[in-house]
């Protein structure tokens, strides 16, 4: 008795997914994801990726537009947690809030948590004068 | 890209073709950026841009691989849903997400990885790409889609290979074939000597140029063969007749 509600229950489940999904796909036909269709397409089709579907294709384009979207809001927080950090003066850090900029540093940070190690060097020095002009500059 | 007003057509200039890497790499920084923008960045660093757009192609074709490799070991050619499900599956493994416990424990399309990208969907406003793209063909050898269009005498031969998409040849389920870009150098390619047994003469100008238009190496090689196998032939009627002459000034 038992067993078999929960199947049954099981089954209107698998239902519900089924419909959810159906128009969740019909939905994504609606939905233009960032990425142009042609160019997911271009990609797919260089790694072997076959499927005459434009709504898998489009799928695809939004889950790489969320993956990016996560890794760009997690690099923004990290910009938004040292910009808290640093208060030196009230007027600069105003200024500074309106521009947030993604840097090399933000991005590292936040994509070693999916597993992805990027590495930046932090400067590159072809002549001796190299450092000393920017300092020369700023006073 | 300006357009001459005058009456004597000079050639319009083509900006030079970009190579295909280089190309999709381009539009898809310009999406990646439009990505970041929308998120509340007002600006990025160049590298930070160019590491970020690099990882969005590799996520691509990361997916793409999976489900084709999928499909591949369920004896399909082509990718369905599920196998987009259990790559996107793979890929989300790595940092986990809610609900990773109870995968594939009733049923893959009630997996969460789906549910989340459909709150995506539902909540995320749409950002269009920034630009219009270009037509497909002019910019890089090997494109898909509307590849060579009739160009002259030597392009009928190769036309017969392609079949509207991809080649005849090449079965449609392998990936696409890499791209060789050739530099179209003709003063420098190889020229040999064709019909100089002969007459005495010289290289023939201008071997590169059939009716005036640059060739195509793999033409050129057929094309040679062509006129190896003619002069062999030649040869063989030149001596025939020789001998024939000589016979006959011997009788």
């Amino acid at each position: 008795m038992n067993g078999q509600t929960s199947h049954q229950q099981s089954k209107d489940g698998r239902h519900d997914d089924d419909a959810a999904l159906t128009e969740f796909l019909a939905s994504l036909m609606d939905y233009t994801p960032t990425i142009p269709d042609e160019l997911v397409e271009h990609y797919l089709a260089k790694s072997g990726f076959q499927c005459p579907d434009i709504r898998l294709t489009r799928l695809v384009a939004v889950a790489t537009q969320k993956f990016i979207a996560d890794v760009a809001t997690d690099a923004l927080q990290q910009c938004k947690a040292r910009q808290s950090a640093v208060v030196k003066d009230k007027r600069d850090k105003q200024q500074k809030d309106k521009r947030l900029i993604l840097t090399m540093d933000d991005l590292s940070k936040a994509l070693r948590e999916y597993g992805v190690n990027v590495k930046h060097q932090e400067y590159f020095a072809d002549c001796p004068s190299a450092g000393l002009d920017s300092a020369s500059r700023e006073e | 890209m300006r357009r001459s007003l005058r009456q004597d057509d000079k050639p319009i200039e083509e900006p030079s073709p970009l190579p295909e890497s280089e190309f999709s790499f381009t539009l898809t920084r310009v999406a990646v950026a439009q990505i970041c923008q929308s998120m509340g960045f007002s600006g990025a660093q160049n590298s930070a841009l160019e590491a970020l757009t690099d990882v969005a192609t590799r996520y691509l074709q990361a997916i793409a691989k999976l489900a084709a490799a999928s499909a591949n070991s369920d004896g399909r050619t082509q990718s369905n849903l599920p196998d987009i499900i259990v790559a996107l599956e793979d890929l989300a493994s790595v940092q986990g997400f809610p609900g990773f416990s109870s995968t594939r424990s009733v049923s893959l399309y009630s997996s969460p990885v789906i549910k989340n990208l459909m709150k995506f969907v539902n909540y995320t406003d749409e950002i269009p790409f920034a630009r219009p793209l270009p037509p497909r063909k002019k910019n890089f050898q090997g494109a898909k889609g509307k590849l060579l269009k009739y160009k002259g005498d030597w392009d009928n031969s190769r036309r017969y290979y392609l079949d509207g998409d991809g080649w005849r040849h090449v079965p449609r389920w392998l990936p696409a074939v890499p791209v060789v870009e050739r530099k179209e150098n003709g003063a420098e390619m190889k020229q040999e000597v064709k019909w100089g047994c002969l007459d005495g003469r010289g290289e023939r100008e201008d071997e590169n140029n059939i009716n005036g238009q640059q060739t195509y190496p793999y033409i050129h090689e057929c094309l040679q063969s062509k006129l190896e196998n003619k002069k062999i032939f030649y040869k063989s009627v030149h001596k025939k007749i020789t001998l024939d002459l000589a016979i006959r000034k011997n009788r």
